[in-house]
């Protein structure tokens, strides 16, 4: 049967396969990122390398986009971590919020974002060795208190 | 420097139906019959997508290719630039694609205002979608959506073709669309079909130079238009560093020709601009064919069925339990790994079937 179409009726089959598939899995994406909201991970996208893990200088951008994390040391060994939402959306997503960190297997801190759209993490050394800063997430708790 | 991502394929028509689904206002949990368009806004998620997202990192925006330190907002911005906003010029006086997009718009915008389609300029896909009155009607039927995402995917397989044929060169856009160094689109589709050629006379066996016997027999199986010979091209600006990608141990070009090359589509066809999309049913025979082929399973064709439809991918996949292990056991959970994959194979059989006649 297929080969009774012509090629003009089989360009707009694969258009329309195309067009379908595609703009279904934005739109599934999308609402799902939407289910997300409440949330945001941070990958680093170079985490693997032949030594230890240095967190990039320009910092990490997380999936939802709307946030940046940036990893300052000190000279004790210890680091403070800032996450800073960027733009509007990132600030009427974040400002204001109460937020719990995941840093590594057991390494969970609750804190806030400023009306800002700052938080600011510090930990001390024992912490910053047992951090996961190649991969880390991030819940929303509701308002700041 | 770090390869481009597999699951490139298609990614522009994926941005096509992100773009449309930002502007029909998806994003807001609780849309209504009608929403507001902030350009600025939107501008901001579409800018955000463009550097938070991997996928439009690597296949679409290409931040690889930057030079160090590859400022992912700087590349997003040139992406934007040279892509969204970039004019699309009419020929022959006709409506292009742009023009088709724009008078899309312009039916759900609710008030007479600011008019996108009465420009004497060229239009760019970005101002088709915002040069409007901000409050629409918001397109319910996943159909009307389709076509939104249709017209703006016409728009964007023509200009993000210029970027695209840079980034397939291995080479970064930013240094070969603007200024004085800036190659036309054409000496850039024919400097991918030499080097592709070249590829093949060297036998894949990249990391060094080319011999003069490879290099023109590459030439004389596609030659580069304003070069007599493969010795002149190669010494083109353009044709130095595609060389040189290939020649050097840095493997950027041999992971960004396939991947790239996979996002463009072999042509235009502006003549079937006004041909409707084709619901499930109307495409009955071409998934039936795929299914008799082996191309697809029966189950899969449901679902490519519910999905020309306009069901929701979660819907179409809630309802076949099949579908749902098949992608947990063979895809680990990735839903849209399974979509392009069934669509690819669906795609292929199709086009081997019934292309190439009248």
């Amino acid at each position: 049967m297929a080969e009774l179409l012509d090629a003009r009726e089989t360009r707009r089959f694969l258009r329309s396969l195309r067009v379908a598939t595609q703009t279904a899995l934005a739109g599934y994406d999308l609402s799902r990122s939407r289910a997300a909201e409440g949330g945001a991970s941070f990958l680093a996208l170079a985490a693997k390398g032949p030594g230890e893990f240095r967190f990039p200088e320009a910092g990490i951008v997380s999936s939802d986009g709307l946030l940046r994390a940036t990893l300052e040391r000190d000279a004790a060994g210890g680091a403070v971590l800032t996450l800073q939402a960027e733009g509007a959306t990132g600030l009427k997503a974040y400002a204001a919020r109460g937020a719990r960190l995941r840093l590594g297997l057991g390494l969970d801190f609750d804190s806030s974002f400023d009306r800002n759209g700052t938080l600011r993490l510090g930990l001390d050394r024992d912490e910053t060795h047992a951090a996961n800063f190649s991969r880390f997430d991030l819940e929303l708790l509701g308002p700041s208190r | 420097m770090a390869g481009a991502a597999k699951g490139g394929r298609d990614i522009v028509a994926y941005f096509a139906g992100h773009l449309a689904h930002l502007v029909n206002g998806d994003d807001d949990p609780n849309p209504g019959s009608e929403i507001m368009i902030r350009p600025f806004q939107l501008f901001e998620r579409v800018h955000r997508a463009l550097v938070g997202n991997r996928r439009y990192a690597d296949n679409l925006v290409g931040l690889w290719a930057y030079p160090p330190p590859g400022d992912a907002d700087d590349a997003a911005d040139f992406y934007f630039d040279q892509v969204l906003d970039r004019p699309i010029a009419a020929r022959r006086g006709e409506p292009t694609s742009v023009d088709h997009l724009a008078a899309l718009v312009a039916t759900l915008a609710f008030a007479e205002g600011q008019s996108a389609g009465a420009a004497k300029a060229a239009l760019s896909t970005w101002k088709a979608l915002i040069g409007w009155p901000e409050r629409r009607r918001r397109l319910v039927e996943a159909k009307d959506v389709f076509e939104l995402s249709n017209r703006i995917l016409k728009c964007l397989d023509a200009a993000n073709r210029p970027y695209a044929e840079v980034l397939r060169l291995g080479l970064c856009p930013r240094e070969w669309l603007v200024g004085d160094a800036a190659v036309g689109v054409n000496t850039l589709k024919a400097a991918n079909a030499f080097i592709k050629a070249l590829k093949a006379t060297m036998n894949d066996d990249l990391g060094r130079r080319p011999t003069e016997p490879e290099l023109n027999r590459a030439f004389a199986a596609a030659a580069v238009p304003g070069s007599a010979t493969a010795q002149e091209f190669v010494r083109t600006p353009l044709g130095a560093a595609a060389i040189a990608r290939i020649a050097g141990r840095d493997q950027t070009y041999v992971v960004s020709f396939d991947a790239i090359s996979e996002t463009l589509v072999d042509q235009l066809v502006e003549d079937e601009e006004a041909e409707p999309l084709m619901s499930g049913a109307e495409a009955a025979s071409h998934l039936d064919g795929a299914v008799a082929g082996g191309a697809i399973a029966p189950a899969e064709r449901e679902l490519l069925s519910a999905l020309m439809d306009g069901k929701s991918l979660a819907d179409a996949l809630s309802a076949n339990p099949f579908l749902r292990r098949r992608v947990k056991t063979e895809f680990g959970g990735d839903v849209s790994a399974f979509v392009e994959d069934l669509a690819g194979r669906a795609a292929r059989f199709a086009a081997a079937a019934g292309m190439g006649r009248p």
